[in-house]
């Protein structure tokens, strides 16, 4: 069950980050790099998308990061019906801004 | 013979008095030696000074280790969110910080790692979890 949390544009843009590529799971550091947002303000994000049912998040395979000598990393990726939920409110918020949208008008 | 009752209470009370008068001294000077050392602290503490020397051995620690500074404080942050998230977050922050560290981040970029998670992260995400936990329980 995907409960849709408020889309804020810092949400909107790590959504749309996280949709260019649906099923490849990323880790923290990498979205914040590529939607240019600091960890203090993407990891609240994060697990808002996390709690509502959007996003799951796991640990990485030991075999990956001990072979790099790192610690590991923790991935996000889509639920099943997490991208999809993630589109439509993407196209619901993007067609209530267009509706919104004051046109120009003649007067005064 | 034995001395009447009443100079056996006088010379028992007399004895009693002498050991309370022996006892003051001793509890004067505990007494005066602790107010002695919390006016001390009071005094340390107000001025700043006692602040600053623990200020001062942070950053000494700090300067010295600045990897384990940061994890530290990283940790002592994700301490703050509820139990189970606690774990989890502290690893998953000193991971990025490793991270940051081993791309050849500048000291200040590091800082503000760190600023960034313990300034915004950690209190949103304090009252985020506790909320949803509240709510999962009502």
């Amino acid at each position: 069950m995907v409960d849709m949390p408020r889309l804020t544009p810092q949400t909107v843009e790590v959504l749309r980050a996280l949709l260019a590529q649906p099923a490849t799971p990323r880790w923290g550091r990498d979205i914040g790099r590529e939607v240019g947002l600091k960890s203090g303000t993407l990891h609240p994000i994060l697990a808002r998308l996390e709690q509502a049912g959007v996003l799951e998040s796991f640990w990485e395979e030991p075999g990956r990061h001990e072979n790099q000598g790192r610690p590991r990393r923790r991935y996000y990726r889509f639920t099943t019906g997490g991208a999809q939920a993630a589109r439509l409110a993407l196209a619901e918020q993007s067609h209530r801004e267009r509706a919104f949208r004051p046109s120009p008008q003649f007067g005064y | 013979m034995q001395p009447p009752r009443r100079k056996r209470v006088l010379a028992r009370l007399a004895a009693v008095l002498d050991a309370i008068g022996d006892a003051i001294p001793v509890f004067v000077v505990l007494a005066s030696g602790f107010l002695l050392l919390y006016g001390l602290l009071v005094v340390l503490l107000s001025s700043g000074i006692l602040t600053g020397a623990v200020v001062v051995v942070a950053l000494a620690f700090a300067l010295r280790r600045p990897a384990a500074a940061g994890s530290g404080l990283l940790r002592a942050g994700a301490a703050l969110l509820p139990d189970g998230a606690g774990a989890r977050y502290a690893e998953e922050w000193c991971g990025e910080f490793y991270d940051l560290r081993s791309d050849g981040a500048r000291w200040w970029m590091r800082l503000a790692y760190v600023a960034g998670v313990l300034g915004r992260a950690v209190p949103v995400l304090a009252v985020t979890l506790r909320l949803s936990r509240a709510r999962a329980v009502d």
